[in-house]
């Protein structure tokens, strides 16, 4: 069983250098990479521990992988997209790690997250911008859909 | 098994993926009592804690029980991989911005301007609501703290940016946040 421990951690190490790589390579979204390169790396080294002489459990194996994959998506993803880190971040280059609160609220909200937040949804096809402004298209109205049901089944408000 | 691939599942193990596979259920039902109502971090720390504390649990009964120190941590990972999931998803839920926007447009019924777009953000609390929302939580969490009419990191706040910008920079970014 130690050996399916030490062959998930090591197609875990596997994907994280695979990552790193794309991540310098690719122009496609970082998500999209780091997800479906995990997908991709647990399926090769699934395949792969056929080919093995010795027997590996696929439970030891596919737990390790997963925990130590889920640990890092979840590290990236608070990288990638929180706020909160991405203030922290610009606040220590700044002079004297300060900066007028309402220059934050400009820059983070109005300016930037915002407006690239919507872009993102005018990219994806989540909504369309009309002679009247922005609008769900029926792809994005779906998805909305979908969303606010889950929502009402956990009883969540808003988010944001 | 196929071919060297050995797929069986001790007690342990199944007793991780029922303990998964009830946490929604859980989580739904945590939800709706009113004394957690719209806080959604407790709801889901108390959902995980009855959900962890019942894997335990479970796991004391001699039919249950882990036949190896092996089997006892496969089955900590598969538990604690599914509440990550659940967590990010959680997450996306009731923290998701680019979500938040898509449901005002949804909510709003016509075509919004990003003006209108930015004030009717979150059900008319605007999106300067997710800067106060997230400075509280930085102001509260002692990462920085307010200096006149500015905002300035303290010594914490200050190796955290520090480290991020170096992950950031690690990982290739371009566009975060």
């Amino acid at each position: 069983m130690s050996e399916a421990f030490l062959l998930g951690a090591a197609a875990a190490l596997l994907w994280l250098a695979v990552v790193l790589v794309l991540l310098r390579l690719s122009k496609r979204s970082p998500a999209l990479i780091v997800v479906l390169s995990a997908a991709l790396v647990y399926l090769a080294a699934l395949l792969a521990s056929l080919a093995l002489a010795q027997r590996v459990a696929f439970w030891p194996f596919s737990a390790a992988y997963g925990f130590l994959t889920l640990c890092v998506l979840m590290l990236f993803g608070a990288l990638y997209k929180s706020v909160s880190l991405r203030m922290l971040g610009d606040l220590s280059l700044a002079v004297g790690h300060a900066l007028p609160e309402q220059e934050l609220l400009a820059r983070y909200i109005e300016e930037d997250s915002f407006g690239r937040r919507v872009a993102i949804l005018l990219k994806e096809g989540h909504a369309l911008r009309t002679a009247e402004g922005l609008k769900l298209s029926p792809k994005g109205r779906r998805i909305a859909a979908g969303i606010y049901r889950l929502q009402q089944a956990f009883a969540i408000r808003a988010s944001g | 098994m196929i071919g060297h691939l050995d797929f069986t599942a001790g007690p342990a193990v199944v007793v991780a993926l029922i303990a998964a596979a009830l946490f929604p259920a859980v989580l739904a039902a945590l939800s709706r009592l009113p004394r957690l109502r719209a806080r959604n971090a407790l709801q889901f720390l108390a959902s995980s804690v009855i959900v962890v504390a019942l894997w335990a649990i479970a796991l004391c009964f001699p039919a249950m029980r882990a036949s190896s120190v092996a089997e006892l941590a496969t089955s900590f990972m598969i538990l604690a991989s599914a509440l990550i999931v659940y967590l990010e998803i959680w997450a996306l839920l009731s923290r998701g911005y680019t979500l938040g926007l898509l449901l005002t447009l949804f909510r709003g019924e016509h075509p919004m301007s990003d003006a209108q777009l930015a004030a009717s953000y979150r059900q008319g609390e605007g999106v300067g609501w997710i800067m106060r929302h997230r400075l509280g939580g930085l102001l509260s969490a002692g990462l920085v703290r307010r200096q006149g009419d500015g905002i300035v990191l303290t010594g914490t706040g200050a190796i955290i940016g520090i480290l991020y910008r170096a992950a950031v920079a690690a990982l290739a970014l371009k566009i975060t946040g």
